[in-house]
């Protein structure tokens, strides 16, 4: 009694706190938990994490026009039209030129080109001077980019400009060109707040759609984006019709089921009742555990309902119109049905646990809400039914025991004869898959379905704009910021590394002990007598003139600028730096065509350098977990079976065993066959093949006495499990596919060996 | 401070943006043409003289210089400022362009100098009409000066106007090119003298360029093969 007021109030509490928070119950679509990496630096992960969020944070769109002003104009009005979306800021590039030149000002006497740091070093004041002089009758010449009172040699504004020389001819990312036929404008976008739900990413996502739209068509133009928050949208928009697909079509099979079988609401009650308790308290066991509920965990979560409608199926079943059974379990002495429920439960919750050894945080997740969903609903069943078989239970059998009874008259005339053959058909599929060379894919870009379009624009977008190698850089790790600055230097220095390969912090601010040469270097500039005052003299500028650049040096002495302090004030410049405690972590960003093999053999041969390629790490590791999950596979079978022959003190008992394994390697064959590379996913639904599979037999086995009716319950049980899992197989997403087919394949195989081969054939009868 | 020539940083930053500026319907770039045509050279070979005032923000007194200089299409420019130093800015093309001393000292063109020579002067003394009619915004002005307004961002950000005018007489045709900042800053430039030349080739423009500056060294050469005095 106590259990059950226990659980009603443990049932309002999940209810209320769900209800009066629905916000805490955030649906994460991080792509990156496939990502089996495990990192446990945890400066290098704030580091990555900084990068990451940062990345996200950013989209590009480019126009693309046959002519150069149209295209242009189309840009503005895309521009001032995604600037009007509140979640959204064109990057104002004078802004950030204001904010550039506002840091790195009272810096200016740290920073030199290197033509400059000659001069300095060769040339006596008086011809600086002179120099400085002539460059102001030079056409063009004469603008400061800075006041003249604070720039007056303008050696500064030279500075600036030398470092673009290369980039002025054309000067910007706009491709027109009176020789070329078409041009394009790229734009990029920042989210000032990045949407928080999936609804308000939805919106946002056909706002800007709607936006391309008018523009493209108004204009005449191609306008292409890139960026993970399309994949990211489009990723949870797939997840989201899986999702609707799974969960509607499971709940109304289940439905329709209950109703048509029992004809009655109080067993359909009963098991809506453990649906809604399995699944809810998975996702609050979710939201405490890792403060969200990733999207693919409820994809497969969805998928639960099959499962936990099977203990409500199982218990009805059992107290079919026997009035004595009902009154034992009223006064719960019912052990046969305790023992078969409860092996049940941890047969599945040892195939569902076992996800959880992989290193995947998805799996890992997607144990976690099926164990703790599983257990809830099984406990409410095992608490609430009672109440509801006060009542005899009846249930509409004809249509069952005659699909069963064919099923039996089809596989079941010579239980030994389909035995032998399923057991041969096994044997072959696994000659087949360890002999076959087995197509296997362990690229995490094939785990989800992205659009074809958004890749294409993707492609499209990433050859006129995008500079950097996805998912290659290199990590400078130091304790001393002076210690990365030497490590670039090292690496530049090495054959088949260029500088232009590499886009670090030493592009935006030279090393500290650089930044106090360069500073030492201009007292020939700005010192009593130096080239200043011979330039203000010959000029005729009176003396105040050049008493605020004097100052302005005397002021710098010893005050070196950091890249933080720039990062913190340019909002463009992405986090390329991050110190923790007393490690410094920073990335140098690849440009693209680079070679990397030179790269990687260069980061090799330095200390404190690492040439990090995410993707094929991630690759490698999902290969490696698939390995892993194999062995692991195997480990859930021995302890499945030591509990079996334990359970029933006969080692014999082990044998069964044989049916979950024969199914699996015939699913595994067979999807391999029709084309579908193997992946991590197939190999964990496997662990699902083994829980359901020792689901059927145990009921089967547990419940001998009465097999007609127990055979009842597990066809229903599995019709109910091939609609919710079986929907998986049809789903748009690789991985849920995966998934979905091998447990539809796996199950139905484990159905008809449990009903044909466990508790007696066709002549058993009640 | 504004932000002159300096959308350089946005490379860095990976982002362009576009601005504003008016369709021209092919009629309207026609006319612009024909504009500049009128007060552009027609000839690829010619020599001349300049004077250049210059107002920077800061220094009270105006910056003046004359000099001499020499274009050829094939060849390329010679800009000879004689007083109140003498020194040159050699330009072949984009990438092969110098400053000048008189004892053939090269150092390599950088920033503002570089991107005017690259993007207006050259362009203008090439006569090349197309490019200004799809930059600028073209239009004459009572006066019968041309103006030239930018239409491109870059440009936006360190060109207010360029005043284009052309005056002829029986003897002499000068011109005029008046170059406005977005500060305010003013840099007029007078041509005059101009000398045209019939011949073509890059033989018969380096050895004018030879008989103009005999007395500097290497100048003509530098134009000639600029890959032989590799200053980089």
């Amino acid at each position: 009694m106590f259990a059950r007021l226990g659980l009603i109030l443990l049932l309002i509490g999940g209810t209320l706190y769900a209800t009066l928070y629905p916000q805490a119950i955030q649906i994460d679509t991080n792509i990156n938990e496939l990502n089996p990496e495990k990192n446990n630096d945890a400066g290098l992960l704030h580091a990555l994490n900084r990068l990451t969020a940062d990345v996200s944070q950013r989209f590009m769109i480019v126009v693309q026009g046959a002519d150069k002003r149209n295209t242009e104009r189309a840009a503005t009005a895309l521009q001032t039209a995604l600037n009007s979306l509140p979640h959204l800021t064109v990057i104002d590039s004078d802004r950030i030129l204001d904010d550039y030149l506002t840091v790195i000002t009272p810096y200016r006497f740290n920073v030199l080109s290197e033509s400059q740091r000659r001069a300095l070093e060769t040339k006596s004041a008086a011809q600086l001077a002179n120099a400085a002089q002539r460059k102001l009758y030079q056409l063009g010449e004469g603008v400061r980019l800075i006041p003249f009172e604070a720039d007056p040699l303008g050696w500064f504004s030279d500075y600036l400009l030398t470092m673009s020389d290369g980039m002025d001819t054309p000067a910007t990312n706009n491709q027109a060109d009176k020789t070329v036929t078409s041009s394009a404008v790229s734009i990029s976008v920042k989210f000032k707040e990045y949407p928080a739900g999936m609804a308000e990413q939805f919106r946002l996502y056909e706002q800007i759609n709607t936006i391309e739209q008018r523009v493209s068509q108004e204009f005449d133009v191609a306008v292409l984006h890139s960026g993970m928050f399309f994949f990211a949208v489009d990723s949870a928009q797939s997840a989201k019709a899986d999702i609707q697909l799974i969960a509607i079509g499971s709940i109304t099979g289940v439905l329709v089921l209950m109703l048509l079988v029992f004809r009655s609401l109080l067993p359909l009650l009963l098991s809506l009742g453990s649906i809604a308790a399995g699944v809810g308290f998975g996702i609050l066991a979710s939201v405490w555990l890792y403060g969200s509920v990733h999207i693919l965990t409820i994809v497969f979560g969805a998928s639960l309902i099959g499962i936990v409608v099977d203990y409500s199926l199982h218990y009805f079943y059992h107290f079919l119109a026997d009035k004595k059974v009902a009154e034992a379990a009223q006064k719960g002495r019912d052990n046969i049905l305790f023992r078969a429920m409860l092996l049940s439960m941890i047969t599945s919750l040892v195939g569902y646990g076992a996800l959880s050894l992989s290193d995947l945080a998805i799996l890992q997740k997607i144990a976690l809400f099926s164990c703790s969903g599983l257990f809830m609903a099984w406990l409410s069943v095992m608490l609430f039914g009672p109440w509801v078989v006060r009542r005899p239970i009846e249930a509409r059998q004809t249509v069952l025991k005659s699909m069963i009874h064919g099923c039996q008259r089809m596989f079941g005339r010579s239980p030994r004869g389909v035995g032998a053959a399923g057991g041969a058909i096994a044997a072959v599929c696994l000659v087949y898959l360890l002999a076959g060379k087995v197509e296997v894919n362990d690229d995490p870009r094939g785990f989800f379905h992205v659009s074809p379009a958004l890749l294409q624009q993707e492609k499209a977008v990433a050859a006129l704009t995008q500079v950097y190698e996805p998912g290659r850089y290199l990590l400078i790790r130091g304790q001393q910021p002076q210690q990365i600055f030497d490590a670039l230097d090292q690496l530049y220095a090495l054959p088949g590394v260029d500088r232009e390969m590499i886009t670090s912090t030493a592009q935006w601010v030279p090393s500290p002990q650089v930044q106090a040469r360069n500073y030492a270097l201009q007292a020939k500039l700005y010192a009593d007598g130096g080239a200043l005052d011979l330039f203000s003299s010959a000029l005729g500028l009176p003396k105040t003139t050049v008493a605020t650049a004097k100052a302005a040096y005397a002021d710098a002495a010893q005050k070196p600028l950091y890249f933080a302090t720039m990062a913190e004030h340019v909002a463009a410049i992405p986090p390329l730096w991050s110190a923790q405690d007393e490690d410094i972590y920073s990335f140098g960003l690849i440009r693209k065509n680079s070679d990397l093999t030179a790269l990687a053999a260069a980061a090799a041969a330095i200390p404190g350098v690492e040439y990090v390629n995410t993707l094929g790490n991630a690759t490698q590791a999902l290969k490696s977990q698939r390995e892993t999950g194999i062995i692991l596979l195997l480990v859930a079978y021995a302890l499945v079976g030591v509990l079996l022959s334990l359970w029933y003190r006969r080692a014999a008992a082990a044998l069964l065993l044989l049916i979950p394994a024969s199914a699996s390697l015939i699913a595994v064959a067979l999807v391999a066959v029709f084309g579908q590379a193997l992946t991590i996913f197939h190999i964990m639904a496997l662990f699902l093949v083994l829980g359901l599979g020792m689901d059927y037999i145990i009921f089967a086995r547990e419940m001998a006495a009465k097999p007609d009716t127990t055979h009842q319950a597990i066809l229903l049980s599995a019709i109910t499990s091939l609609l919710s899992f079986g929907l998986l197989a049809f789903s748009s997403m690789p991985v849920v596919q995966a998934f979905g087919s091998i447990i539809l394949i796996g199950n139905t195989i484990n159905f008809i060996a449990a009903v044909t081969l466990i508790g007696g054939g066709p002549k058993h009868k009640e | 401070m504004k932000k002159t020539y300096f959308t350089w940083l946005g490379l860095f930053c990976l982002l362009a943006v576009a601005d504003a500026s008016p369709v021209l319907a092919k009629d309207s770039k026609n006319t612009e043409e024909t504009l500049l045509s009128a007060i552009f050279p027609s000839r690829c070979n010619f020599s001349g003289h300049f004077s250049q005032r210059k107002a920077v923000e800061g220094v009270s007194v105006p910056l003046n210089s004359t000099g001499d200089f020499f274009y050829s299409c094939d060849l390329g420019l010679v800009w000879h400022t004689s007083k109140p130093f003498s020194e040159a800015v050699l330009y072949v093309n984009s990438t092969n362009n110098f400053k000048a001393e008189d004892d053939g000292t090269l150092t390599p063109l950088t920033g503002i100098t570089r991107y005017i020579m690259s993007n207006i002067f050259v362009r203008l003394l090439n006569g090349d009409t197309a490019y200004f009619a799809e930059e600028f915004s073209v239009t004459e002005a009572t006066d019968k000066t041309v103006r030239l307004h930018p239409e491109s961002g870059m440009l936006q950000k360190g060109l207010d106007v360029i005043h284009i005018s052309k005056t002829e007489d029986d003897s002499q045709t000068a011109v005029s090119i008046k170059v406005t900042d977005v500060k305010g800053q003013d840099t007029l430039v007078l041509i005059d003298h101009i000398q045209q030349y019939s011949f073509t080739g890059k033989r018969s423009a380096y050895e004018q360029c030879n008989n103009l500056y005999a007395d500097k060294t290497n100048w003509c050469q530098v134009l000639r093969s600029p890959s032989r005095f590799d200053v980089f």
